[in-house]
Parts: structure tokens; sequence; C-alpha cells
């Protein structure tokens, strides 16, 4: 080759690597762009304004955009080669930002009446110094409070809520290294990596990433997860189990001294302790998958689930024994009972107002969608000569915790978040690995499904906003609620989503007269503050719980309406605050009932 | 500064900031970035460069995260446990185990605990001593 023809190669690939460089360029700074738009898009949001189909009913058609434009430089990063790996994850942060940061922008207060109650938990252990698992449940798994009380102290901040609007930001923050870690220990195809990694938040409407043990319980769920598979790989070498579990184009298991061997063992261990007094069920969910993952001998450490069972036992036996010794019965006799926990699951939570019906099918549609995606995308797989069963085996293993019990009909729920990560990476094969990625047809329908899905996000994930949103009236309302009761006192809710508990919590008594309320019974919600006729009793109306009444307990404005009247006007009560979205209303001393 | 000294020398920085400002009372955002800062992050990260695992950057910053939380929370809820909650001994106990794991983590240590570790497991008859 002669030296004219060397370098006009030289020249062609130094044109070739400039003009990449500025299509990333270009495509990193169309993701930035796409968060500035979304971020002045949020600026004039009335959340007051929003209808039963929550926040994407206030939103500017501008945010929607956003996303568009965000998604359309995410599918051409992801196929285009050379693949950048910091333009594909500053794409994904930026994803991350939009997607669960929306509520801390446009929202004046804290949302969601759980995180409240764990800020008040937060508050006992501070002010007490001291773990009582007298309390409630809580108490006996109190990892996740511990930890909260010593960021807050040490931020200088006067209650824990503080933290409460940006855990969800920090939460997906600390899942993506973790997704990453558990999707890279299964393809070295980027393509599925990232696509993955977007389907995984895209489809994380859950909203269990709140300030809560179980968002932190999730992180180390997939960290641990992640860890075995990368670090501690092994495969079936003989028998049918090896002809269903092959190597598949994996990456190399990396080569780790004795030490390391040891110390990351030790590490994924100490990871699971941290699961076993912060959340309930996520160690359950960690064993489970641990325990398939031996028997399906993908994993060499095949004596780690004896060790987890025995660590979660011990938790269990001694320092949970208070909370369990009081509901073992309960807790036993829920196991197998799959129909009452379907029940819970999806029959008991279809109903409500139109719109929240509308809703609930989005939700339904979404996750269809996702494990329908999930399931082409094992088919593709095996179909392509991968025969690996270790994805839909891990994406399916959730499910048996339908099994255990319905969860307060929650369990559904964490059974998709559960298997979420195995699913998103099994629905990325589905979409970048069947046909000709690179052809503009097919980049155009992976913009189209991607924009779909984070369209479904939006109306599943803050489809209950109008209930879970707090007003600065409220907050001013409930902090005076605990400034007239005195100790001691039974504080009365008509709906569930009341956000109370945030003070104070082991000093009040506490009922929810869910019932009585649907039904405009107020004579059975006196009579429920009269239970105890020497403690003086509260009943708080607040404009989230008569959201709620209206969203899932299927009243009409009209009706909720005449039941506030109800309430005002009934001579068994007096009332003693009104002031914006709360009313305060006590038992009259020898006031009727009704 | 030699390079592999950089990041303990940060950590130690960190480390000590954070001890500052809380026992001085110091409000605003300089201490929440600073103190929020160093419990998600610097007690995992000292404890990796004493592991070392083969792990890119973005893997490690996650368990970095993972063995903090882990760290902070045991801390904290056996102070709890005990009745002897403050946030200045919860603080002094996790800087302490952060410089206990920057010391083993600088090199020559890492060397010694490496040589000690093959030799025990050649002991056990796992591998041959090198």
């Amino acid at each position: 080759m002669s030296v004219s023809t060397l370098a006009a190669a030289e020249a062609r690939a130094r044109t070739l690597s400039e003009r990449t460089d500025a299509t990333q360029a270009l495509l990193g700074g169309g993701a930035l762009v796409a968060a500035v738009i979304w971020a002045l898009s949020l600026r004039p949001v009335d959340v007051a304004g929003m209808s039963d189909l929550g926040l994407v009913s206030v939103l500017s058609p501008l945010t929607g955009a956003a996303f568009l434009l965000l998604t359309v430089t995410f599918v051409l990063a992801v196929t285009l080669r050379p693949h950048a790996t910091w333009l594909l994850l500053l794409q994904v942060v930026v994803l991350i930002v939009m997607l669960f940061t929306i509520t801390a922008i446009v929202e004046a207060e804290p949302r969601f009446s759980v995180s409240w109650r764990h800020a008040g938990i937060i508050e006992v252990l501070t002010r007490t110094g001291q773990i009582d698992p007298a309390i409630d449940a809580y108490f006996s798994w109190p990892g996740f409070f511990a930890l909260g009380g010593l960021l807050t102290q040490a931020a200088g901040l006067p209650s824990a809520i503080d933290l409460a609007p940006w855990a969800p930001l920090a939460f997906n923050l600390m899942y993506l290294p973790a997704v990453l870690l558990l999707f890279r220990s299964g393809t070295q195809n980027p393509r599925v990596i990232w696509t993955g990694a977007f389907l995984f938040f895209a489809g994380n409407w859950i909203g269990q990433d709140y300030f809560s043990p179980q968002g932190l319980g999730y992180f180390l769920y997939l960290l641990t997860i992640g860890i075995l598979l990368t670090m501690f790989r092994s495969w079936p070498r003989s028998g049918w189990l090896a002809s269903w579990f092959r190597p598949t184009g994996e990456p190399d298991a990396p080569v780790l001294t004795p030490f390391q061997r040891a110390a990351l063992m030790s590490i994924v261990l100490f990871l699971f302790a941290t699961t076993v007094y912060s959340h309930q069920l996520t160690p359950f969910s960690i064993v489970g998958l641990v325990l398939v993952l031996v028997m399906a001998r993908r994993i060499s450490a095949i004596g780690l689930p004896v060790v987890m069972v025995v660590v979660l036992g011990t938790w269990l036996s001694y320092m949970a024994v208070s909370y369990l010794g009081g509901h073992l019965n309960e807790l036993i006799s829920r196991i197998g009972s799959v129909d009452t926990t379907v029940a819970a699951n999806l029959t008991d939570r279809f109903r409500g107002s139109p719109l929240h019906l509308a809703v609930l099918a989005v939700r339904s549609l979404t996750t269809i969608g996702l494990f329908g995606l999930a399931g082409v995308g094992a088919v593709h797989r095996l179909l392509r000569g991968r025969r690996d069963l270790t994805w839909p085996l891990l994406a399916l293993a959730p499910f048996g915790l339908l099994l255990l019990q319905s969860y307060g009909g929650e369990m559904l729920l964490r059974v998709y978040l559960f298997s979420l990560p195995f699913a998103a990476f099994l629905a990325a094969y589905a979409l970048v690995d069947i046909g000709r990625p690179e052809r503009l047809r097919h980049a155009v329908a992976l913009v189209v499904v991607l924009t779909v899905l984070i369209g479904a996000f939006g109306i599943s994930r803050y489809g209950n906003e109008r209930m879970d949103v707090t007003t600065a009236s409220e907050v001013q309302g409930m902090e005076e609620l605990y400034r007239i009761a005195p100790r001691d006192a039974l504080l009365v809710a008509l709906a569930d989503n009341v956000f109370w508990k945030f003070t104070a919590y082991e000093q009040y008594h506490y009922a929810i007269v869910n019932s009585a309320a649907r039904t405009g019974d107020v004579s059975g919600i006196i009579d429920r503050m009269r239970q105890t006729p020497d403690r003086p009793a509260y009943l708080v109306v607040s404009r989230s719980q008569l959201a709620a009444l209206e969203i899932q307990g299927g009243l009409d404005p009209a009706e909720v309406t005449d039941l506030v009247a109800a309430i005002r006007g009934a001579p068994g009560l007096e009332q003693v605050y009104d002031r914006g979205d709360v009313q305060i209303f006590r038992t009259s001393p020898q006031g009727p009932s009704s | 500064m030699n390079g592999r000294l950089a990041v303990p020398a940060f950590l130690l920085l960190i480390t000590g900031a954070t001890e500052l400002l809380v026992s001085s009372d110091g409000q605003g955002p300089v201490r929440i970035a600073t103190s929020v800062g160093f419990l998600l992050l610097v007690p995992g990260w000292a404890v990796l460069r004493m592991v070392d695992p083969p792990v890119d950057l973005v893997t490690g910053a996650g368990l970095a995260i993972a063995i903090s939380v882990g760290l902070d929370m045991a801390v904290a809820t056996t102070l709890l446990y005990l009745r002897i909650w403050s946030v200045g001994l919860a603080l002094a106990i996790i800087s302490a185990l952060v410089v206990l794991a920057i010391l083993l983590g600088l090199p020559a240590s890492r060397a010694a605990i490496g040589r000690e570790a093959r030799r025990a497991w050649a002991a056990l008859g796992s591998v041959d001593e090198p």
C-alpha cells in the first residue's frame, strides 16, 4: 500500500471519528435541551386544577415534547455505532431526573401520606433515643428509620420530611448502577443493556421509591443479585439443567483473588443483613431469587441461601418477636390463600371514579404490555439459540410471593417491582434484537414504543396525585390538629391517605372510618369517636381525604359535599378549626350521636 | 500529590469537614451537601479501596453507596438499641471506621492483607502458596 493511500485512509478515519464525535455531542446536547424544555414547562403548573387523571391533566404539552425529544436522542444514540457509554449514561440520568422529580418541583409540600408517617417514626427515634418495638411493626424493622434519623440530624434538618421530595430521584439514581451491573452480567450487547435500562425506569411506575424502607431495600435487592450474577456466576455442567442454562455471549466472569472473593461475599451478606432489619418483604425476595439461582446452578455460592435463611430467621426470632408474637397466627393463616390475595390485589382495587378506572386500566395495560414484550424477548432468545432460562426464571420467581399473603393488597405491585428488571432486560431483546435496529423504520418504531411507555408512566405513576398531593394549607391544618388535641386523644380520619403521625407518633390513638365515610354514615363516625368514652376524640377532614373518597371511594362531588355538610351539622360534633383545606371537629361533651 | 494518596486524602477531608460542620452546629446547604455526601459515599468508598474489586466507576459508585448506607444504618440502629443515641457519637464511630478502612486500604496494607489471606487460604489447603 502506497504512502498516499495510507494517508487517505487515515484522513477518512479521522473524518469519520470527528463526525461520530460531532453526532454524539449533538445527541448529548439534545438530551440537555430536552431537560431545559422540561424544566421550563413545569413552571406554570397549577396543581390545584388536577382531575382524577392525576398530574398529567395539568402538565403542559411542552413537557411531553421534552420527553419525546429525549426519547428520539436516546434511540439515535442506542442505534448508531459506535456506542458512547457517556452519552447513553447521560441520557438515562436525564430520563431519571425528568421522570422522578416532577412532583418535587411543582408541588409546594412533600407529597404522599406514608412519607409523612415515616418522618414521624424517625422523629420518635431521634427524640426518645431508643427503639420501642411495642409501638407498632415499623419498630421491629427500624434500620431505614435509624438511617433517616442519622441523615436528618447530621444534615441539620428540622424534620426528615425535608428529605422526602428528593427520595425518588436519589433512589432511582442509586438503582442505575445496580441495574447496569445486572444487565451487563447477562449480555455484552450495549443496545440491550441501555434499552433495558430505559425500559426499567420508564416502567417503574409503581411508586415504591418514595421515602421508604422498600425504596432503599430495592436498591440492595438489585445490587445483591447483580453482584452474584457477575462475580459468582457459574453454569451447570451436566444433566438437563446444562441444556437450558448455557452461556449465551455473556462477558467472562472477572478473575478474583481469594481475598476479593471472600470480601465480595461478605459484602453480599452484609447488604442482605441490612435489608433484614429494615424491611419485612425485601429479604424474602432476595432469598427466593438466590435459591432459584442456586437450584439452576447459576451461581457458585451454593451455601448462601442457608446462611441467608439463618440470618433472616435469627432476626425474626429475636428482634421482631414482639410483633410476630401478636400476629403469627394471622400471618400463617394467609399463606397459600391465593384467592384472597388476588381479590385484595386486583378486584378490590378496581373501583372508583371513571377517570380513576381509566388510570387503573393504563396501569394494567402497561404491565401487560411490558411483560408481553418480555415474553416475546424470551422466546426470541430461545429461537436464536440462546438457551439460557435464567432471565425468564428470575422474572417469574417473584410471583411465588403471592403464595405468602396479600401484603395489604399490594403484593401484586411488589411482584411487578421485583420482576421488573428481568422483564425489562427481556423486553429490550424484543425491541432491539429482532430485525435490523439500524434501519429507520425500526428506530421510529422504538421511539413510538418508548414514548407510549413514558406517557403510560405519567398516567400510572401520578394518576393518584390529586389525593397524594399535600397543600401548604393542609400542612398548617394538620399541625394545628396536634396543637389542639391533647396527648392520648383519638384522632379520626375519613380516608387512609390522611397524612398524619409526622409528630408525636406514639402519643395518640388513630382510627380511619373509611366505610362509614363512603356510605355517608355520620352517626357511625361519631360512634367510633366515642368508643372509648373517657378519651377525647378529634375528626380531621381534609382536602386530600375528600379527593380520595371521590377517586377511590367512588363518591361523586355532590355526595362528598353532602357528607361534609352532615358532619358540620351533626349535633354530636363541634367544629374547632376551619381554615383552607382542613376542618377539625371534636365530640361534644354530652351531645347525641346523631 | 501521589494519585494513590489523593483519594484517601479526599475521603479524610470530607470526613473532617463533616465532623467540623456537625459539631459546630452550622446550618445551610454546605452542611447538608457535605454530611449527606459523606454518609452516602465515604464509608463505602473507603471499604471498597480495601477490597479493590474489578468493577467500573459506575458500579463502584453503586457499591460504595450500598456499603455506606449499610454501615450508617448498622451504627445508628445499634446506638438506638443500646439507648445511647447521639448524632455526634454516630458520626464519630463512622469516621473512625472510615479512617481504619483508609489505613487498611493503603497499598502497603493491602499487600500485607493479600499475603496474609493467601497464607491462610494455603493453610486451609485451598490454594498453593505462590
